[in-house]
């Protein structure tokens, strides 16, 4: 299930909106597990087993890790919770994969497995790995109940596309939390703009990037545009979903953390990459990069440790070759800013330095939406003139006719000026309950007569 | 402050789920819809819910699918969504249909060569199987688009492209021009047909090549009725609608229609076909096969052929002022390797009449 769907918005969270806030306190938790079943099984009817399997392995685990605190088997009972872990992630995401690598590199012709992937196998994971290692470090105590860890395991707002959440960020509102209109209402408000963000201007974006891909008469501007839109569409996507799982997370009691702070106002890539899924980049830094000795080693050890993790952000992303090249072009590029692009960069006047975050974003969302390496060819050659296409054509007049708009409230979008317009000036902030009840009316129009809702980040 | 706070918010939660509860009780307790007369289509229902429906994922995507179609107030919502995809947005076309200058259109496809030159063979292979000898010719229809978006900066098809593959790859029928003798107004607001009242143009050029001379004074022109086209659900504003008139005459009135798909007769001028759906199966009911209109007595012996599209329902009519008879074949509905069972070829005259949008798709000729 999708928050972006008639069923989701007008029967899933209404009907468990209602239980949630009738039953007794005590209650609330299994209402919320059995819901948030419910919702994964809408969308992976057999692959709903795996929550309730790494909910109960990594439950056991941290037990057992706690009660051999300090002992090698604390440290045999976290790999072997990893090793689940990984398998799941490994088998379902990453085998065809691998065996496609293998049978290209050493022209074998093993079989592919084609099992599919369920939805939001990267995040759990992560999220349940993350519990057992703060388990086994003392950064929190093993759950002592199966209910309110298997809550925080399965909770359906952010189970399927974050924000990552860490146990210790819930677990106390797992056991004790309050509710109160403002923070039910801030929650709503919280949803439904980032339900707006996701259908009003993430959809159209996207259809704009689809009109790219048929375009009859490509031209070096049609191929910024598509850079642009594309990352313009991800980030709506994706940031609308994390505002959409923060307030339905607020309405049910919850604090979850941010995950995008305007990622295009910044003016460098290490700025970029603290703005854009925080919840990840912290997940690697704790859990792979300080581990690895973060940047209190030599230089070249350092270096090292950006690529790899570089190389797994890219990875995690997805199973394919042009994720990881994405992952590393990061990691050049934060590499080459920490030795003296930084500098340069200080120098440089704050437009230039907007632009180069354009630039090196939009051409790494190219990579980014590849299906293939002769893709990533094409369009970044399509970018930058070598192609034998025109600089501009009538097709592309007219769809930049056609998406100014979009593409223009999208990029103001994408600032913080809305939002401190809304903040700062008193009839806007008053007017709250109009525009919020207008954009769900709006928002269903568009749900109602729509044919294209994709999400992106959903197969991760 | 803090109780203009709290006044806030409570109207924020109670408007936001008020809605929800209403749209949703609404949807669930209303009769759900079958057919959407706007849109021309069935509605989705709801869906089989079974053990491997539900597994597989199937039950939960035709839900998403019914949920839509039978979303309370659904044909509002649609038109909030182009007011504001139109004016907030200002985008200039919703999923391919665009408001221009009073019309509502769908814009083209550019031309596709491989289906074009496929239309040509067809009616090539055809002419060397069945018509030799016979007075063929070809015209084509300029589609509406070609006329409305002159000087614009729509994409818009390039007819002359479209022409020119037609002239140098069609061997045996001759052409007939129409683009010089249609203009603009002889279409249809929020239709892509064009209006049977306004084809004395295309009569003539017609009767130019077949020799015949058709007087439109014999014809009465009537209203029928208010049409909304079939892209009339795709404006965000409420045009006046045309009005679905139709040519009546002695001749036409004594005719009738037989459609060999299912076999039965009918009046030229069919109300009781799908009109609902299709208001232009007003003309000679809509698409069929293979129809054959006779008079009731003949009078100069001439007969006619038309392998057509649905523009040949409302041209016919007019012709049988000359012919005794006229076969309407549509290829899209039958093998050109059956017609021999059907149609007997023999010194008809001949007409391949299409539109630009059917020859651009000619893999639908059988």
């Amino acid at each position: 299930m999708v928050f972006s769907s008639l069923a989701f918005l007008y029967y899933f969270l209404p009907i468990l909106m209602i239980v949630y806030f009738t039953v007794p306190r005590f209650m609330r938790n299994g209402v919320l597990l059995l819901g948030s079943l419910a919702f994964y099984f809408y969308g992976e009817p057999i692959y709903t087993i795996l929550l309730v399997v790494s909910s109960v392995s990594d439950f056991y685990h941290s037990r057992y890790i706690e009660k051999h605190a300090g002992t090698s088997k604390a440290k045999w009972a976290l790999g072997s919770s990893v090793a689940i872990n990984l398998f799941m992630l490994g088998f379902f995401k990453y085998a065809d994969f691998t065996i496609a690598s293998i049978n290209t590199i050493a022209g074998t012709d093993f079989p592919l497995t084609h099992v599919p992937l369920p939805i939001g196998i990267s995040f759990f994971t992560f999220q349940t790995m993350s519990y057992t290692i703060d388990v086994y470090r003392g950064k929190v105590p093993a759950a002592d109940k199966m209910l309110p860890f298997a809550t925080f395991v399965t909770m359906f707002p952010q189970l399927v596309a974050g924000p990552i959440v860490r146990y210790e960020e819930i677990s106390e509102r797992l056991h004790y939390r309050k509710h109160d209109f403002n923070q039910v209402a801030s929650g709503i408000s919280r949803f439904l703009i980032g339900l707006s963000k996701k259908v009003l201007l993430a959809n159209q974006l996207g259809e704009l990037v689809s009109v790219f891909e048929l375009a009859k008469e490509p031209s070096v501007l049609f191929y910024w545009t598509y850079a642009v839109a594309f990352s313009l569409q991800i980030y709506f996507d994706f940031s609308g979903y994390s505002d959409m799982a923060i307030g339905l997370g607020k309405i049910l009691g919850f604090k979850f953390p941010e995950n995008f702070d305007y990622p295009f106002t910044a003016q460098s890539i290490t700025v970029f990459w603290r703005k854009w899924h925080m919840t990840l980049g912290s997940w690697f830094r704790d859990y792979v990069y300080f581990p690895l000795g973060g940047n209190r080693v030599t230089k070249v050890k350092w270096v090292r440790n950006i690529f790899i993790v570089w190389a797994l952000t890219g990875l995690w992303h997805g199973a394919a070759w042009n994720f990881v090249i994405w992952g590393i072009y990061f990691g050049v590029l934060l590499i080459l800013e920490k030795l003296w692009l930084k500098q340069l960069l200080d120098q440089a006047p704050r437009l230039f330095r907007h632009l180069y975050v354009i630039l090196a974003t939009s051409i790494s969302f190219v990579l980014f939406d590849a299906t293939n390496m002769a893709a990533v060819i094409q369009n970044l050659s399509g970018m930058f003139g070598v192609l034998d296409v025109p600089l501009l054509s009538a097709e592309t007049v007219y769809q930049l006719q056609n998406y100014g708009m979009v593409l223009l409230i999208a990029a103001i979008g994408s600032t913080p000026l809305p939002a401190r317009i809304v903040k700062r000036v008193p009839p806007v902030r008053l007017l709250e309950p109009v525009y919020v009840s207008a954009l769900l009316v709006i928002v269903t129009a568009y749900l109602v007569d729509g044919s294209f809702n994709p999400f992106l980040y959903f197969r991760f | 402050m803090k109780s203009t706070k709290t006044l806030k918010n409570k109207l924020i939660i109670g408007s936001t789920a008020g809605m929800i509860l209403v749209g949703s009780l609404i949807q669930t307790y209303a009769q759900d819809p079958l057919l959407s007369f706007e849109e021309r289509r069935k509605l989705q229902q709801f869906p089989d819910l079974t053990v491997q429906s539900v597994l597989s994922t199937e039950f939960m995507k035709d839900l998403e699918l019914y949920l839509a179609d039978s979303f309370p107030f659904r044909n509002a919502f649609r038109k909030l969504k182009l007011q504001i995809a139109s004016n907030v947005f200002n985008k200039k076309d919703q999923d391919g249909y665009f408001f221009y200058n009073g019309h509502v259109s769908k814009l083209d496809d550019s031309v596709n060569e491989d289906q074009v030159l496929l239309g040509a063979e067809k009616i090539n292979a055809l002419y060397e199987k069945y018509l030799k000898d016979m007075k063929v010719h070809y015209a084509i229809i300029p589609d509406k688009n070609h006329y409305l978006l002159e000087g614009t900066d729509y994409p818009k098809m390039d007819y002359q492209l479209l022409d020119q593959l037609m002239t140098d790859h069609v061997s045996g029928p001759e052409k007939i021009l129409l683009e010089d003798v249609l203009e603009l107004k002889d279409y249809y607001f929020t239709d892509p047909h064009w209006k049977q009242e306004n084809l004395e143009d295309v009569i003539e050029r017609l009767g130019d090549a077949f020799g015949f001379n058709i007087q439109m004074e014999n014809f009465k022109v009537e209203d029928w009725r208010d049409f909304y086209g079939a892209y009339s659900s795709h404006a965000q504003n409420t045009s006046t609608p045309d009005i679905l008139r139709y040519l009546v005459s002695k001749d036409l009135l004594s005719s009738q229609i037989y459609t060999v798909d299912t076999e039965s007769y009918s009046m030229i001028y069919t109300p009781e076909a799908n009109v609902q759906m299709d208001p232009y199966s007003y003309f000679a009911g809509g698409p069929a096969a293979i129809q054959i209109i006779e008079k009731n007595q003949a009078s100069t012996g001439e007969e006619l052929i038309i392998f057509r599209d649905s523009f040949g329902s409302s041209l016919a009519p007019i012709l049988m002022e000359h012919y005794d008879r006229i076969t309407l074949i549509d290829l899209r509905y039958i093998s050109s390797d059956l017609l021999d069972e059907y149609v007997a070829f023999g010194d008809q005259d001949v007409l391949f009449l299409y539109s630009t949008g059917v020859l651009n798709q000619s893999v639908m000729l059988r």
